[in-house]
């Protein structure tokens, strides 16, 4: 066999861009609702090697029915628990709001796109904006034990949502939780690097 | 021109061509990364960040061609060289490093959706690792490494 060359438009011709090359600009969502097989389905979905749950027609039957429903409600959960964490935390020591502002916008994005691929099955409660007492009573007292404790609930979302990863049965979900699973574990370095002031 | 199967988000659908993609992103971070542990003041902080991930994607390298050579596939040859541009100072190789990771990160998400058990959870791992280097060497985060 001859040796095989990559593809042109995944390769550096002549310009270095990484594998980026020729990739699309980026998308808002990744829930988008794409026409892909005339109304056949789910089944034929999934039956089409690299086709993604996640770009089913809205007719598409109940997506509680989809094998990786009870994943991504877990990983919604989940993420919607970093949020609550991190606003938790930020309500509790004024000092840290600005550092963890765009820390908990970044999850929340996640959440969103974790409910989208949910789609209209609906996502579980709680809704990501509502703290629950709970969460504000587990804040340390202290700025940089607080974010010590975000580091952890940030590295260990980062865990969950990879192990989720493997055990996906659709290739969309099973890139999303890997995606989900690395914004958490930039997240924990972040955290891990933002000043207590104290 | 050649067309690649791309599921509607973009992303390289047939397995070994996901496999090709990231190796092709693993020799070009072999070389980047080779160009500025040698080009760059030895023992300086971005030297010996530059030749730890030299070494790291090295082994990424030699693992995906034993993947392929078990798929009885012919691993794509690295090029004889790459447009890296000036690679002179830490910034150059900030520059370039942060590229490097930033495409790889989302080769091997495309990996991660075209395998499963051991072999999805290095891709996974491969992912995180690279938007977490992508941080070492000064980029920025996003909500959601390799899709936004």
């Amino acid at each position: 066999m001859a040796r095989r060359r990559a593809t042109p438009a995944h390769l550096y011709s002549d310009r270095f861009t990484g594998v980026s090359l020729g990739s699309p600009p980026p998308r808002p969502g990744v829930g988008r609702r794409r026409l892909l097989l005339g109304g056949t389905g789910l089944v034929a979905l999934t039956a089409v090697p690299g086709c993604s749950w996640l770009d089913r027609e809205p007719e598409t039957p109940s997506p509680q029915e989809h094998p990786d429903h009870d994943l991504l409600s877990g990983a919604y959960a989940r993420e919607s628990a970093v949020v609550a964490a991190v606003q938790a935390t930020a309500q509790r020591h004024a000092g840290l709001a600005p550092s963890l502002s765009p820390v908990a916008a970044r999850a929340q994005e996640r959440v969103t796109a974790l409910e989208e691929a949910l789609g209209t099955g609906g996502a579980p409660s709680p809704a990501p904006e509502a703290s629950p007492p709970t969460a504000t009573a587990a804040v340390p007292a202290r700025p940089a034990p607080a974010l010590r404790a975000l580091v952890t609930v940030s590295q260990t979302a980062q865990r969950d949502h990879a192990a989720d990863c493997v055990r996906a049965s659709d290739p969309g979900v099973a890139r999303l939780l890997a995606s989900v699973a690395a914004g958490d574990g930039q997240d924990a370095v972040i955290l891990r690097t933002t000043r207590s002031g104290t | 021109m050649r067309t690649t199967d791309e599921d509607p988000a973009g992303f390289e659908t047939d397995p070994t061509d996901a496999l090709q993609n990231a190796l092709a992103g693993e020799h070009a971070a072999v070389y980047s990364y080779g160009l500025v542990a040698g080009r760059l003041e030895a023992r300086s902080p971005v030297q010996r960040q530059a030749a730890g991930a030299f070494a790291l994607h090295r082994k990424r390298r030699d693992d995906l061609r034993a993947w392929l050579a078990q798929d009885k596939q012919d691993p794509v040859d690295p090029e004889p060289a790459y447009a890296t541009g000036q690679v002179a100072t830490a910034s150059d190789a900030r520059r370039l490093a942060q590229q490097v990771e930033s495409g790889l990160v989302r080769s091997w998400l495309a990996v991660v959706g075209v395998t499963e058990g051991e072999r999805r959870a290095y891709a996974c791992a491969a992912v995180d690792e690279s938007a977490t280097a992508l941080l070492a060497w000064g980029g920025k985060p996003t909500a959601l490494p390799g899709i936004d």
